[in-house]
């Protein structure tokens, strides 16, 4: 059974849901650790790292249905958090094709959600994971040549968490080979 | 005050009470949550230079505070639900897996049984938890994920029990048992076990 077979059936485990708050009241202890053991800025580069080796897990048993860059990242939300209030607003384009995006959600799973609870760490926003899975799965679509644009980088530029009031990730997309 | 022994109207209102808070509380992939186990534990072994026993205690560590402030959360709401009779903890549990993972909790775990002292061969009140399919080891590959060979004080599994013994002890505690629980995780599918188990002891609190 070492190395190379996987216990169990991963698909059980994504057919499944879990009550958010397990994964929203563990979060914030990782991210103390980091912060104080790294500082904010490695701790950034650590939470997208996280978030790159969950996404492609997640990868090995989904892949999006979607081709525009807003569709996959309202599907990856939606399939990963069940998270249905997301908004994309096109910032530029080149070439009639869309290479600045910026993502709305309006129901962060990771921010706290009540006022008051606001965790404002200087240099951190609290979901840049979900920046970090965003990037990972438009990599996956490059990757697999599933999509047009052949870079993408993806930023978290505000956060409930911090006390915007809502979450925004920026992407940034490369249409040059 | 909390009950000796839950009634059947406290048991009733459980029962509906744990369908509605699941109904209405905001969910997400179950895999994706094995897959945060499982990336913030690589993090922290390559943050602690291939040490995977501390990178494992550390965020069991963390995992069981998170669960405990749920529990903080939970309790104004939950209280109502407790008793002093440990005769009630398979119910109790059965309602927090459920609050947890809602009515699919039973593809994951078995129902909990607890043993009674005076059936048991040392004499100590336990609970059987079993982890028919353990929503942590499910999808990695032993040996090339997770070196157990490099575990520490923890297995990876164990933050589940671990949790779950957390949240038991905090209710013991709320009612005025004088136990102190202690969990020893006794099968392990990552060690090759068809199933993962966890064994709680109510042990007497020490004085």
């Amino acid at each position: 059974m070492e190395g190379t077979t996987r216990i169990g059936n991963t698909q059980d485990l994504f057919d499944a849901q879990v009550n958010q708050m397990v994964a929203k009241r563990a979060l914030p202890e990782v991210v103390a650790f980091l912060f104080t053991k790294r500082g904010a800025d490695q701790a950034k580069e650590d939470l997208r790292d996280i978030a790159n080796i969950i996404t492609h897990r997640l990868l090995l048993v989904w892949a999006p249905k979607k081709r525009k860059p807003v569709e996959i990242i309202k599907e990856m939300m939606l399939v990963f958090f069940g998270n249905k209030k997301i908004k994309g607003k096109i910032l530029d384009r080149i070439n009639k094709k869309p290479w600045k995006i910026a993502i709305r959600d309006y129901d962060c799973p990771i921010c706290p959600n009540k006022k008051g609870e606001e965790v404002i760490i200087k240099g951190l926003h609290y979901c840049v994971p979900v920046s970090g899975a965003m990037e990972a799965v438009l990599k996956y679509m490059i990757d697999n040549n599933l999509v047009s644009f052949k870079k993408v980088k993806a930023e978290t530029v505000k956060s409930t968490g911090s006390g915007d009031p809502y979450c925004e990730h920026i992407l940034t997309l490369d249409y040059s080979t | 005050m909390p009950p000796e022994k839950l009634g059947f109207f406290r048991k009733l209102i459980a029962g509906l009470g744990k369908r509605l808070y699941w109904r209405i509380s905001k969910k997400m992939n179950l895999f994706m949550l094995s897959s945060m186990a499982y990336g913030v534990t690589k993090k922290y072994e390559e943050i602690f230079e291939g040490d995977t026993g501390m990178a494992i205690d550390t965020f069991t560590e963390q995992f069981v505070n998170g669960a405990n402030s749920i529990m903080y959360e939970l309790l104004p709401r939950m209280k109502f639900f407790f008793s002093k009779s440990l005769e009630d903890v398979e119910f109790l549990s059965d309602v927090a897996m459920y609050v947890i993972l809602g009515a699919k909790w039973k593809k994951f775990f078995g129902q909990p049984i607890f043993i009674p002292a005076e059936k048991a061969e040392d004499h100590i009140p336990k609970l059987i938890i079993r982890f028919v399919r353990c929503v942590l080891c499910t999808g990695l590959r032993p040996g090339k994920d997770i070196d157990q060979a490099k575990l520490r004080k923890n297995s990876y599994g164990e933050l589940l029990s671990r949790a779950l013994v957390s949240l038991m002890q905090l209710i013991q505690d709320y009612v005025g048992n004088e136990y102190t629980l202690e969990v020893k995780e006794t099968k392990c599918q990552l060690r090759g076990d068809s199933y993962g188990e966890g064994i709680v002891y109510y042990l007497p609190k020490k004085k």
